[in-house]
């Protein structure tokens, strides 16, 4: 997994503000999670943090590409 | 009378919210499986255990194989993440199975394994398994409309397979489907986390894959 960049970690975690407080993201084997568990894994470039910056890049990166389709 | 109905073997842990959504979410396929006339065999929470899991591989001799729980490269995990099958130590309990692990990771290192030991074919996920939920919906996931997405393209897999598919035509089907949800989900207005619920279907979907021949149908 390659380490994030601080671009990176500032688009998820906008990405992430969007996501009412009330919903979580399950990631199999390491739980649950809520928005805000989730901004402060990000922020704080935690294991859990920087999957989920991985995730969130990889479909951006997808969207850019069916966009251009 | 000895039985003839083809049996299918199947964990559903239920000792965190994570996996006791994957296995609520597998009433369906149980369902189907029964309409089908495969004898089901579930190893529900305590049972899904190394000893039972062993013990009823050993004894019914499953074609299909489902498991739901945390894996890691080399193993899965049933109830209290106590490990059933691992690499190394029990991958030949799955000699002339097809297995399905909804779980993390296991595709590569335990997939490989299984086949090489002898399984018809293994279907699962390199990476972790996600999916969004609505806490508010925690006791009845089938009503979670947010987890919907990944239960759906997630049960596809083994639903195909018992229905007479090859598991890349099940791989295929499921990844034809979170396509159209991931297209759905990413332009809905109506909620602010539907983007997360269609990154969720796209990592998924690029974690999915399988080992063995494509062409491995239940026989």
């Amino acid at each position: 997994m390659m380490a994030a960049t601080e671009d990176e970690i500032k688009i998820v975690v906008e990405r992430l503000k969007v996501m009412p407080r009330s919903v979580n993201l399950n990631i199999g084997g390491f739980g649950s999670f809520s928005r805000d568990e989730l901004i402060d894994a990000v922020s704080g470039k935690t294991e859990i943090g920087e999957l989920v910056v991985e995730m969130q890049m990889a479909y951006l990166r997808s969207f850019k590409e069916r966009a251009k389709q | 009378m000895k039985s003839t109905s083809p049996i299918f073997l199947i964990t559903t842990p239920e000792s965190d919210p994570v996996v006791f959504y994957l296995s609520k979410w597998s009433e369906e396929v149980i369902e189907e499986a029964q309409n089908k006339g495969f004898n089901v065999v579930n190893l529900p929470r305590e049972k899904a255990s190394l000893a039972e899991f062993e013990g009823h591989m050993a004894k019914m001799k499953p074609c299909f194989v489902m498991l739901n729980g945390h894996g890691s490269p080399s193993k899965i995990a049933g109830h209290k993440n106590g490990i059933i099958l691992e690499k190394g130590r029990n991958e030949k309990v799955t000699k002339g199975a097809i297995v399905y692990a909804r779980s993390c990771f296991a595709l590569k290192e335990l997939g490989e394994a299984c086949v090489s030991s002898g399984a018809k074919g293994f279907v699962s996920y390199s990476f972790p398994f996600m999916f969004v939920s609505d806490p508010n919906r925690s006791a009845h996931p089938m009503k979670d409309e947010l987890a919907a997405p990944c239960r759906i393209t997630s049960n596809m897999i083994p639903v195909s397979i018992i229905k007479g598919q090859s598991i890349s035509e099940a791989v295929m089907k499921a990844k034809d489907r979170m396509d159209e949800l991931i297209g759905f989900w990413e332009t809905r207005r109506d909620l602010p986390e539907a983007s997360i619920v269609a990154s969720c279907l796209y990592w998924n979907k690029l974690g999915l894959g399988l080992r063995g021949e494509a062409d491995t149908r239940i026989a």
